[in-house]
């Protein structure tokens, strides 16, 4: 019945555009979603096969195609549904705090980009080696290794400082290499985590402008942030980290920016797990375009007792993000 | 319905993004316990109904065109919390497979025919069948008016959506979308109320929202 309304009305259909669009059109903001498709790999776009000549054949045979993928689909999704536990669902989504295991490693920092709660135990130094690639704008390349080390000055409190080296490939203008800004960061964790409750850790973070300016690869400002964290583990394998800031930028005529992202983390085994973000800033300039949002997915692999390797793909959703970012780094905790 | 991409913020697309997670992490916990072996195929069966019927615009007024949304036809076959998946599923792949509403605002769209269109319609309907005689007509006179409301709300939540995000003001996209949406509503009545009345005539065990007596949907998860 389905496939007989996909294949015979469908061609047929009214060609004007339907009740969103044509709002769109007479209220005149159409034009917004000009150029913003973020997935541009639709392999039957506006009901078309690209191959077939004939527009009604075509809309007809795609049509056809959805029609039957929705119903394979629909019928998987319903088999594997009743497939799970129902006791297994329940715990998950009412659940799933009053269960609490310290044997979450407390590591979530590298490849993401979301802090967690988690300081650097007492005594205890923690160094972060990563390696960048990113693109902007579809043109403009920059790569950027950096260090970081963090020091644990108490239980509940560490301080880490980071700097980088950048170079800069834009595809106008010259090459140009330096020093990256250096980051000074201290972080306090306020609350425990027990058991319904999340951790709770403020940080603060100074930027020292040792890039140069000139270069093109410092704004030459000091800024200053200020980042509230919270982190709860769910069960024994899944973690998630939710960061909001402020920053207080020194450059003239830039906004601050409220920064907000929320990480995952999944232990698919005791070394080796899964990790996702969304990361997003707000300039309160009222421009959306100038507001970087981005998500990444990654993994890291504790390769030996204290080493930890990680890789991560960040994959720009607006245009003042970098298009994707690809990261790779090592992670290395060790007691003088 | 579908939005595009760019049209709301990102703020608007996360949160309906959480609400729709959620609305659906809760809707699958429903249809395990309540699904049998036989309703897994219709839900199938429903889901490409939707997916095809989508394709089919119909004229309606001013050069303007609509769709049929299914919402409330899958919730009076398979519950509403089944239906919230299915409309999903139909959203997820008419996003990634035929580029028809956006990614970002992915969330949103769910949040619109899914949430507001699947599990609103179907309190509007519950209240309406209980209100209204328990008879056949009660039935399709609750089915028709609250397929009516499941377009409207829908249409008035992405209005809303598109306010909030800063894209057209509430004043003008709430009545344009809602105006339009109220016409294309009555079309959605028709095919609502003709599809679910053969399928009563063929197969009214289907039906798991129609009762004679009305009262007990408890059953009709």
């Amino acid at each position: 019945m389905a496939l007989l309304i996909a294949l015979f009305l469908s061609p047929f259909a009214s060609p004007s555009p339907d009740g969103f669009e044509k709002v769109a059109e007479t209220k005149g903001f159409s034009e917004k979603g000009e150029g913003r498709t973020f997935w541009k790999v639709a392999p039957f776009s506006d009901y078309t096969l690209p191959w077939v000549k004939n527009e009604k054949v075509s809309t007809a045979l795609s049509g056809l195609i959805g029609t039957l993928a929705i119903f394979l689909i629909a019928l998987g999704a319903g088999k594997l549904i009743k497939k799970i536990p129902t006791k297994k669902i329940i715990l998950f989504i009412f659940f799933p705090s009053l269960i609490f295991f310290s044997s979450m490693p407390a590591h979530a920092a590298r490849p993401l980009t979301t802090d967690d709660a988690w300081t650097v135990e007492k005594g205890e130094f923690q160094l972060e080696a990563g390696s960048d690639a990113l693109r902007q704008d579809s043109r403009d390349k920059e790569y950027s290794p950096s260090l970081t080390l963090t020091y644990g000055l108490l239980e509940r409190m560490d301080l880490g400082i980071g700097s980088g080296y950048v170079f800069s490939h834009p595809k106008e203008g010259e090459r140009e290499n330096g020093m990256a800004d250096t980051e000074i960061k201290l972080k306090y964790r306020w609350i425990d985590e027990r058991n319904w409750r999340p951790a709770f850790t403020v940080s603060g973070t100074l930027k020292i402008p040792t890039a140069s300016e000139s270069k093109g690869l410092g704004s030459g400002q000091t800024d200053f942030g200020i980042n509230a964290i919270l982190t709860k583990t769910l069960g024994k394998k899944w973690a998630v980290h939710l960061n909001l800031g402020y920053t207080f930028i020194g450059e003239d005529h830039v906004n601050n920016g409220l920064n907000y992202s929320m990480a995952v983390q999944f232990l698919l085994t005791e070394k080796w797990a899964l990790v996702g973000e969304v990361v997003g800033v707000n300039n309160f300039n009222g421009r959306h375009g100038d507001d970087p949002f981005s998500g990444l997915i990654g993994t890291y692999y504790s390769i030996a007792a204290k080493i930890i390797w990680d890789a991560g793909v960040e994959i720009g959703m607006s245009k003042a993000a970098p298009d994707f970012r690809l990261t790779t780094g090592l992670t290395w905790f060790f007691e003088p | 319905m579908h939005i595009p991409d760019g049209f709301l913020s990102h703020g608007v697309n996360a949160a309906t993004f959480v609400v729709s997670v959620g609305a659906c992490a809760y809707g699958v916990k429903r249809v395990n316990r309540n699904f049998g072996e036989r309703e897994v195929p219709l839900m199938g069966v429903t889901a490409a109904f939707i997916f095809a019927a989508q394709m089919i615009n119909f004229p309606v007024a001013g050069g303007t065109s609509g769709h049929f949304l299914g919402a409330l036809f899958s919730s009076v076959l398979l519950g509403p919390w089944a239906s919230l998946l299915v409309m999903t599923i139909v959203v997820v792949v008419q996003c990634l497979g035929f580029a028809d509403g956006g990614l970002t605002a992915i969330g949103s769209n769910i949040f619109n025919m899914g949430v507001i269109g699947a599990l609103g319609g179907y309190c509007v309907f519950i209240f309406l069948h209980t209100l209204l005689q328990k008879s056949r007509k009660g039935f399709f006179v609750a089915l028709a008016i609250s397929s009516w409301f499941s377009i409207v709300m829908g249409a008035s939540a992405a209005a809303i959506e598109l306010a909030i995000s800063g894209t057209s003001p509430l004043k003008v996209a709430l009545p344009a979308m809602a105006g339009i949406h109220g016409i294309i509503g009555i079309g959605e009545a028709i095919i609502t109320t003709t599809a679910v009345s053969l399928i009563l005539k063929t197969r009214p065990d289907l039906v798991i929202g129609y009762t004679e007596k009305g009262a007990s949907h408890k059953k009709a998860v």
